[in-house]
């Protein structure tokens, strides 16, 4: 076993060779695939192998004549040779390509299925790397990692074994809307992707993917620079690396990130499938050294106490904790921005790439309310260990000296070391409405495409399109039942079905207000959606279930023990379950008046009754729909009659031929309110039917 | 979506009828059916209409260029002399080539499909083409002239610009803008907004409820011509669409334009209806729709004259009170005495009489003045709950804490938006994020 897993390392990856790289070159487009890996094994294992068997050979039989030896030598060779084989020719479930956010949680979901996956990434010591700002989570933001959490990926224990400030946003709004932020040692974070996946069976080569391998519409593999790969599922998750450019104002550099290369040949193969691509542009802020700020002219922000944690399930010893710092940009900034402003790549026309508009860059805000005459900016640490701080609100592409002067301009930066200056990157993106819903292209079989090559921007998007894609990708290689998230039943639903259904104009990222049904969907309520679904699945472990379902019961027993206890509100007693729906009522004294610490389930008790409404009108409506989408659709029913349904709707059902209303429902572009009218059109199918059928009958 | 065509003015003797004619590349048509081609839309061109060589008719004619036109596509409209031989021949012309004859409301169909027309402007324009009461069509074109969508609009935007507050506020917590500062507003304006909901609702009447249509059910043995007289009475003959007279089986409604007032006619063609029919299971259906019917017209000619009495008892132990019995084929023999219509479906003999017998049975209340509006009853529970919804944040926020019930609100914000939605059938973009990015700083 150790031999197997050792030896691609070993033999291969050190065995980068003049002759290889001909064999190569020189059959891409001349030779079979099947023949083109068999005579790189052949030469592998002649290289390779052979020599140091012929040595041992000799060894052990020195009384042998010569002849026999190498009998004997060439027998060991071919067995060890068929032995290898499979190796040998890369041959996986499932190569992943790129070791981003979306990189790591396909690769770890095809994992968890038991499935042999590689990941190829252009620098090893970069999977997992944060390429903004070193912080998880936000509005929105935190309900995708909770989520992937609860569906058993890593994204949120690497983020509790690197996270050095934690903050609750909206901790006075309701349950639904809060978001817990966490602040990360940006080089621990990486370091504890890596060190998570090194547990698991996932080969990890760096090497640059060039070239897909596909035949009849079906990829079947992926072409590096250094081999190529065979799998029967391939994961492109290569982020801004497509034709990326980096923008330090007038300056234009070809790269993914700062200090990395573009992937150029990929894009040129990409776009040759004629798939939609468009061009986005996202930006970045300087880098300061930490030693070099005055933070005590500034506001401190500490994390929050008791230290809370991101994943629901493991339990996390945290790092020490650290501050934020606040300072604000000023007039004399603004000056000095406003003069320069044509310079920047931005505004010189040079960027065709479409940026996040709530994201924008310092110039963009300063040029677009000039009536505002101070921005806030957070001064985030980078880490634990390094002299290293983030200043969250200074994205620019302005030129370095500019950059260099209107820094020092603002309160406390005013001596600052400036280490990496800010940069704009503009890359492309495949129009996500080319996908399914399992995030497979449709006109290409088995290639799955997740994060910021789908056009969305952050870690906690890419991380959830990566599950999704791996999740389906592994169901699809064992041939069992597609995995659909739903609206209802997940951030990561509305994700996929925002980006599928209406593609995007801008960089996408998630935003609570994105999810019509956000009350049901909180931060907290993540595992109680998702850990059973996805466990039937396959992809979350006993222990994970088993803490779960004691969870539950625990709070069952809450529920049950006190939720008829008498209380009193002023000079009134009432039974806990009434006096909750009260929103004005003191939480805190409640609490101690039932002598009860568990914070937890009464807080979770306290939401179900404030949102009970709510929420039972939204499941109804969802059990309806449920129901709804069991009914089949008449093989008949002429959708172009149908009025209410839009030309592009009418296409889509006529080329798709859904057989139930929920099918018709998973369809890309087909809207809740589309599926409404195509229910009402059955039913009056279904009465004239049964009116013409009757007559029938009757005369 | 093919070609489609439909006579527009109602089938019978008249000077001129006009055909509407309408589908993508129909105009390509034009010069086979022509004798010299048009080249200008929106022109009125004189011209012959020939096919396959032989002239059909002189005709006035006016096309429409795609997406300048009802539909959205390219269509035309021919002005032909309003006699049934001409009729069915320019039918069969349009079949000839390769058009089909246009279902109901096909045309509103396809405009609202082309986004020419809202849902509830196609349904409008449906009821406006059936109305019989000036009253009531004025309060239709009221709607369909988009004076009530561009009321609802303007209450969607309005809601819109809360949820920027209120969405902001959440969203956007962590960054500069100071939301909660701007949410004091939202409370007034909620309240604002409520009175004048509610003051538009005033203006509604219900189509249903000013106007239920009255129901008319033809029975009578076989053959005693029932469907010509159905036909008739509709002033349509089926014939020029439809083919064989006499031969529908089954049950057909339809509009009847009679002295202003519209009627569904269902005729139970073929079915002879016995006492006993009644009373076994078996013909339940047709009982249903005698129980049902407003008004009842029993069909016999002079050989079923015999049946009549049984027939009548039959209609009447379902409850008809209005009952109009009514002898046909009187071309064929003139009765002595006849307590009833005495009719030739045939001639048209003493079918004023029927139509203003019929007219009748309709009562029209007429439509309150202030009342602007003439939607369908769908709407109306849309309305309820926005009302209901608006009425519920109010509440909400006069007695907690904003950031308490901030989310609640918002779903209230929503759900009202959305039922707005529902009542114009289309989905007004909503962008409240694009706004939120237009009207405040965001982002670091
Ligand atoms: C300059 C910059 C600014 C950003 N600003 C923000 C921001 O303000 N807010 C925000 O939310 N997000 C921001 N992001 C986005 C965020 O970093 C990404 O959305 C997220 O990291 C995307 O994850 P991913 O897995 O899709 O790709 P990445 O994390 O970019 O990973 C791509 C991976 O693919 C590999 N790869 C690429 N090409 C090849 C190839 N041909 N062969 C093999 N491997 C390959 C790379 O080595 C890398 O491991 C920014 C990103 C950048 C670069
Ligand atoms: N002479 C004459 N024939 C008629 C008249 N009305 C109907 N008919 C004929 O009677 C036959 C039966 O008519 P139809 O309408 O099909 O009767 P239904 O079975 O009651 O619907 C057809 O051949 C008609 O042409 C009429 O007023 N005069």
């Amino acid at each position: 076993m150790s031999w197997v897993t050792f030896s691609p390392h070993f033999v291969l990856v050190s065995s980068y060779h003049p002759v290889e790289s001909l064999f190569i070159n020189f059959s891409i487009s001349f030779y079979p695939q099947k023949i083109k890996i068999f005579l790189r094994v052949v030469y592998i294992a002649y290289t390779q192998v052979y020599f140091a068997i012929k040595f041992l050979v000799a060894l052990v039989f020195r009384g042998l004549p010569t002849e026999k030896t190498s009998l004997i030598t060439i027998t060991i060779n071919i067995y060890i040779f068929i032995l290898l084989y499979k190796q040998m020719i890369f041959e996986f479930d499932a190569v992943v390509v790129g070791g981003g956010h979306a990189g790591y949680e396909a690769a770890h979901a095809l994992h968890r299925k038991g499935l042999r996956a590689a990941m190829i990434t252009l620098d090893k010591s970069k999977v997992g790397q944060m390429s903004c700002n070193p912080a998880i989570g936000g509005l929105g933001k935190t309900h995708l990692v909770r989520e992937i959490d609860a569906c058993g990926g890593i994204i949120a224990e690497a983020t509790d074994l690197s996270g050095i400030q934690y903050r609750t946003l909206n901790s006075r709004k309701g349950a639904s809307v809060q978001s817990l932020r966490t602040q990360c040692d940006r080089q621990k974070f990486a370091e504890s992707i890596q060190k998570i996946l090194q547990r698991t069976s996932i080969e990890i080569f760096e090497d640059e993917v060039v070239d897909l391998l596909i035949e009849n519409q079906t990829v079947f593999g992926v072409e590096g620079i250094k081999r190529s790969y065979s799998a029967k599922t391939v994961i492109l998750t290569t982020g801004t690396f497509l034709n990326g450019i980096m923008f330090y104002g007038d300056k234009q550099v070809e790269g993914g990130r700062h200090t990395e290369e573009a992937s150029k040949k990929l894009a040129k193969r990409l776009s040759s499938f004629k798939l939609p691509m468009g061009r986005l542009k996202t930006g970045t802020p300087a880098r300061i050294k930490t030693s070099t700020i005055d933070l005590s002219t500034m506001e401190e922000q500490p994390g929050e106490t008791p230290t809370p944690q991101m994943s629901l399930r493991e339990k996390a010893k945290h790092l020490p904790q650290i501050s934020c710092f606040i300072t604000r940009t000023n007039t004399k900034t603004h000056k000095i921005i406003a003069k320069n402003i044509q310079k920047s790549a931005m505004f010189s026309g040079k960027i065709k790439g479409i940026g996040p508009r709530y994201c924008p860059s310092i110039e963009d805000k300063v040029a677009k309310f000039p009536n505002k005459d101070s921005h806030q900016i957070f001064i985030e640490p980078e880490g634990l260990t390094v002299d290293l701080a983030y200043p969250n609100g200074i994205s620019s592409s302005l030129p370095t000296k500019v950059q260099d002067e209107f820094i020092r301009t603002i309160k406390g930066l005013e001596n600052c070391e400036i280490t990496n200056y800010g940069y704009a990157v503009e890359y492309d993106f495949v129009d996500p409405r080319a996908l399914r819903k399992t995030l497979e292209l449709k006109n290409i079989n088995n290639l799955f495409l997740a994060g910021q090559i789908n056009g969305t921007t952050g870690y906690e998007e890419a991380a959830a399109q990566g599950m999704v894609a791996g999740i389906n990708a592994a169901q699809k290689i064992l041939n069992e039942e597609k995995v659909f998230f739903e609206r209802s039943n997940s951030y990561i639903g509305v994700l996929v079905d925002d980006l599928t259904n209406h593609g995007v104009t801008e960089p996408y990222r998630m935003f609570t207000s994105r999810a019509e049904h956000r009350l049901m969907l909180s931060q907290d309520n993540a595992e109680q959606r998702l850990t059973k679904i996805l466990y039937e699945k396959g992809f979350v472990d006993n222990k994970h279930l088993e803490s779960f379902k004691s969870k539950e019961l625990a709070y069952e027993i809450f529920v049950q023990e006190n939720h008829k206890r008498k209380v009193k509100i002023g000079n009134q007693t009432k039974q806990l379950q009434e006096a909750l729906k009260n929103p004005q009522i003191n939480k805190q004294d409640l609490l101690t008046q039932l002598g009860s610490t568990d914070q937890t389930n009464f807080e979770r008790f306290a939401n179900q009754k404030k949102y009970e409404g709510y929420i039972k009108r939204q499941q109804a409506q969802i059990e309806k729909d449920k129901k709804n989408h069991k009914k089949p659709i008449p093989n008949s029913l002429k959708y172009e009659k149908i009025i209410g349904l839009s030309n592009e709707a009418t296409e889509k059902l006529n080329q798709a031929k859904p057989e139930t209303l929920g099918d018709a429902a998973r369809l890309e572009g087909i809207t809740p309110a589309t599926i409404s009218t195509i229910s009402l059109e059955i039913l009056k199918y279904e009465k004239t039917n049964y009116r013409k059928a009757k007559i029938k009958n009757e005369s | 979506m093919g070609t489609i065509f439909a006579l527009a003015t109602p089938v019978g003797q008249s000077p001129i009828c006009v055909f509407r004619v309408t589908g993508q590349g129909c105009l390509t048509s034009l010069h086979e059916i022509l004798d010299s081609d048009v080249d200008k839309a929106r022109v009125f061109y004189k011209r012959s209409l020939v096919w396959q060589g032989s002239f059909v008719d002189t005709v006035g004619l006016v096309f429409f260029e795609s997406p300048s036109s009802f539909t959205g596509e390219d269509s035309f409209e021919v002005y032909a002399h309003g006699s049934l031989p001409i009729m069915s021949k320019i039918v069969s012309v349009f079949e000839g080539c390769g058009f089909t004859e246009a279902g109901p409301g096909e045309f509103s169909l396809r405009a609202f499909k082309n986004n020419k027309i809202s849902l509830v402007e196609a349904e409008s324009i449906n009821d406006l083409i059936r109305s019989g009461s000036s009253n009531e069509a004025a309060a239709i074109s009221g709607v369909f002239s988009g004076r009530f969508e561009s009321q609802i609009n303007s209450l969607s935007e309005r809601i819109d610009s809360l949820r920027v507050l209120v969405e902001g506020a959440i969203d956007f917590s962590d960054e500069d803008e100071d939301f909660e500062s701007h949410l004091s507003a939202v409370l007034p304006e909620l309240s604002l907004l409520l009175d004048d909901l509610v003051a538009f609702f005033g203006g509604f009447a219900f189509r249903e409820e000013v106007f239920s249509r009255k129901k008319v059910v033809i029975v009578g043995p076989p053959n005693v011509g029932k469907s010509s007289i159905f036909n008739r009475l509709l002033g349509f003959e089926r014939s020029i669409v439809s083919g064989v007279p006499g031969t529908t089986r089954d049950f057909i409604t339809s509009g009847f334009l009679s002295g202003g007032f519209s009627f569904d006619l269902i005729d139970t063609a073929g079915l002879r209806i016995t006492k006993d029919d009644i009373e076994s299971s078996g013909i339940s259906f047709a009982k249903k729709e005698l129980k049902e019917a407003d008004g009842v017209v029993i069909v016999v000619d002079h050989k079923t004259l015999g049946e009549l009495d049984n027939l009548r008892e039959t209609v009447v132990s379902c409850g008809v009170e209005n009952i109009h019995v009514v002898l046909n084929k009187s071309d064929l023999e003139k009765p002595k005495s006849f307590p009833g219509h005495y009719v030739s479906a045939l001639t048209g003999e003493n079918f004023s009489k029927l139509r203003n017998a019929l007219a009748d049975l309709a009562s029209d209340q007429p439509l309150d003045k202030n009342q602007s509006f003439l939607v369908r009853k769908r709407c109306s529970f849309l309305f309820e709950s926005c009302v209901e919804h608006l009425k519920n944040a109010i509440g909400k926020l006069e007695n907690d804490e904003f950031s308490e019930v901030v989310d609640i609100v918002a779903e209230d914000l929503r759900l009202c938006r959305s039922s707005l939605d529902e009542v114009v059938g289309k989905k007004l973009p909503d962008d409240v994020l694009g706004d939120i990015f237009s009207t405040f700083c965001i982002g670091k």
